[in-house]
């Protein structure tokens, strides 16, 4: 009977001393990926990658500057106090229950809605994570040197 | 030198009385029996001696150092117990509880009383088998012998042979006999009149809202009430 | 195979993976200790009925903006285990009916208060995360983190130290407080540690899903063993077993973490059943 609590004890006690790591923050290492993708939501399951794109948002200051790869249906939105189109991926967790919007701002010159696919088609972004004010408020977004629409 | 008294106890719930102006007196090494109808307070009776409910009025003493601790009791088997995964070793083992304290294991001295318990009882056999899988008279020797690892002084039964066919009802009683003879203390309600009036030095008749006798077994069977109650054992 | 493991390594480099791994191992192993107890004592629905107790209390602490609302839902939902649990066989209304009344009420109660106090714009996006759980588990915030952290190890600490304890008072109360056990100080514990773990154990399933955490894998442990020791050791095995499954699988595959947890606890349980049928006629 001792030593099974023993066991148990140890047992709680590693996984508690694994949390330990507890000062590091939750980004993944450095350049993990292939071809300079710091985070690559594309190879992972939707799970994840919800909780990765909350990870970020709720973070935002240790992805500045991180090359993000995500795909998803695309989406666009126009306010009216800019007189502008807003462009986003689409991040779907569990279900319609849980969506997460990140913003994405082409490099280079394009029109919209002419160099723009349909809402809903499924497109892939490769982008730099940054953050821009306006209106007072702070927008985080990707830099995208990339926008490929999956067939 | 009398180990429990009570002084004009009155029982009851929800307001109601059940019995009252209930007075008695056990001696150490007593055999009680408390007997009466269905619903006039044997149960109620010993659980206000066992401190699980409240006497609406009157006064419960124990004396020669009795705490809580020193009593051993088998109430009446609940329906989670019949259906409950444990082995009668873990079962008996618990009655040890109340020596441990804030320890959170048996000692080797509490370990070695169960397994005597046991053997006292003819059930260390069974030791490891399933509770729910023995029969009810063995469930009520398990239990028993747990009562025993918790009594140190007196035993208190409730209806032990309920549910007994009759030869394993004369083995229970004849176990408590032996106990009783080995200097416990016993408090035993029952409906079994033959074995109330074999066994027990003293009886507690309740009848409906009073007690309608109570003294040595012999007086018993002199008076009136005796007459009647044993009468009518007889006949059934 | 190879694929899969390839897989797992790539996540396991993310730490908010590892995290939600830890802590579901620990709350699978609290859940399945006090499912045990409450099986035992014919109690399995209060996880239902608490679960829903702690929705009503975290809109009532959205309501009132609370940043770390563990503060008003683990003490709303505690003070609510102890009523329902210590009310006992002396209550006016009975057991199930008074967890039907109070899991209902704050159901309801705490939807009024989020609809009508509404934190975020999405409040069914609230809802269904909170009821259904989500991804909740890969996304706790540090705090929340070390505080499930912490509990369920306060609580394991708890079931190993009083073991015999509240053994005896699951199996036979009235014999517990009759030979000088303070049974209702235990019972008090057991309701104290129910509430607390329900909470946490929304983080992994959902409210809803909640009773499947803490009953499966004690009725798994009970179709083969037949003594009490061996049913417990075996429900925290099977519970942390499971969870585990559950949890990696829902990763690899993208499938929704607490149902995927729930069927694999499910088939945990059909596996046992078997294997009770095949020993018993053995």
């Amino acid at each position: 009977m001792k030593r099974l609590l023993s066991v148990i004890l140890c047992v709680v006690c590693a996984l508690l001393a694994g949390g330990c790591g507890g000062s590091e923050t939750k980004t993944p290492p450095e350049g993990g990926g292939e071809g300079g993708v710091d985070v690559d939501l594309t190879a992972m399951s939707k799970t994840v990658a919800y909780a990765v794109i909350n990870e970020i948002m709720a973070n935002p200051g240790d992805y500045i500057g991180k090359t993000v790869k995500i795909n998803g249906p695309y989406a666009n939105e126009y306010y009216d106090k800019t007189d502008l189109y807003y462009h986003y991926v689409v991040i779907e967790g569990d279900g319609a229950c849980c969506i997460q919007w990140l913003e994405f701002i082409r490099n280079g010159d394009h029109a919209f809605p002419e160099d723009y696919p349909p809402q809903q088609e499924k497109i892939q972004v490769t982008g730099v994570f940054g953050s821009y004010d306006e209106l007072g408020v702070t927008y985080y977004y990707l830099a995208a040197d990339d926008m490929t629409v999956l067939a | 030198m009398p180990q429990l008294i009570c002084r004009d106890l009155a029982l009851g719930y929800e307001g109601k009385t059940v019995v009252s102006e209930l007075s008695f007196t056990v001696n150490a090494g007593d055999y009680l029996c408390v007997v009466g109808e269905n619903g006039t307070g044997k149960s109620t009776l010993m659980k206000t001696i066992l401190k699980l409910k409240t006497p609406l009025s009157g006064e419960i003493q124990i004396n020669d150092g009795l705490s809580a601790n020193e009593i051993g009791y088998l109430p009446q088997q609940t329906v989670i117990q019949k259906d409950f995964p444990a082995s009668v070793r873990e079962v008996v083992r618990s009655g040890c509880l109340n020596r441990c304290g804030l320890r959170p294991f048996y000692n080797k001295a509490e370990k070695q009383m169960a397994e005597d318990n046991m053997e006292k009882l003819g059930i260390a056999p069974l030791a490891k088998s399933c509770y729910r899988e023995l029969s009810g008279g063995q469930q009520q020797r398990a239990l028993l012998a747990r009562a025993l690892c918790a009594a140190r002084k007196i035993l208190l039964l409730d209806e032990p042979a309920a549910g007994l066919d009759p030869n394993a009802a004369a083995e229970m009683y004849a176990l408590i006999e032996k106990l009783n003879g080995g200097g416990i203390t016993v408090i035993m309600i029952s409906h079994d009149v033959a074995a109330c009036v074999k066994y027990a030095s003293h009886i507690l008749h309740i009848g409906a809202g009073s007690a309608l006798f109570f003294g040595t077994k012999a007086d018993y069977l002199k008076s009136e009430a005796g007459c009647a109650y044993a009468e009518t054992g007889e006949k059934t | 195979m190879t694929a899969i493991m390839d897989k797992l390594a790539f996540y396991f480099q993310y730490p908010l993976v590892r995290y939600a791994l830890i802590v579901s191992v620990l709350i699978a192993l609290c859940s399945s200790l006090l499912g045990v107890t409450l099986v035992l004592k014919r109690f399995s629905l209060i996880g239902d009925g608490l679960s829903r107790v702690a929705f009503g209390a975290a809109a009532v602490a959205a309501a009132f903006s609370l940043n770390d609302d563990f503060l008003m839902v683990i003490p709303l939902t505690v003070i609510c285990a102890v009523l329902l649990l210590r009310a006992g066989q002396n209550a006016k209304i009975k057991g199930d009916a008074a967890i039907a009344m109070i899991s209902s009420g704050a159901l309801a109660g705490g939807y009024l208060i989020m609809k009508l106090f509404p934190k975020t714009s999405n409040v069914s996006r609230d809802v269904c995360a909170t009821l259904f759980g989500s991804e909740k588990i890969l996304m706790l915030t540090k705090t929340e983190t070390w505080m499930c952290a912490i509990l369920s190890a306060v609580v394991i600490a708890i079931f190993a130290i009083f073991y015999h304890k509240i053994f005896a008072v699951t199996f036979d109360e009235d014999f517990s407080a009759a030979t000088g056990l303070r049974a209702k100080v235990y019972n008090s514990m057991l309701a104290v540690v129910s509430g607390v773990v329900v909470v946490l154990a929304m983080n992994m399933v959902g409210a809803l899903l909640i009773s499947a955490l803490l009953i499966f894998p004690a009725l798994s442990a009970m179709r083969v063993f037949k003594n009490f020791k061996a049913v417990t050791v075996c429900s925290m095995l099977i519970s942390v077993i499971c969870a585990t499954l559950g949890i990696l699988i829902s990763i690899v595959a993208g499938t929704p973490v607490g149902s995927t947890i729930v069927v694999v606890y499910a088939a945990g349980f059909f596996v046992f059943g078997g294997a009770g049928i095949i020993t018993r006629r053995g």
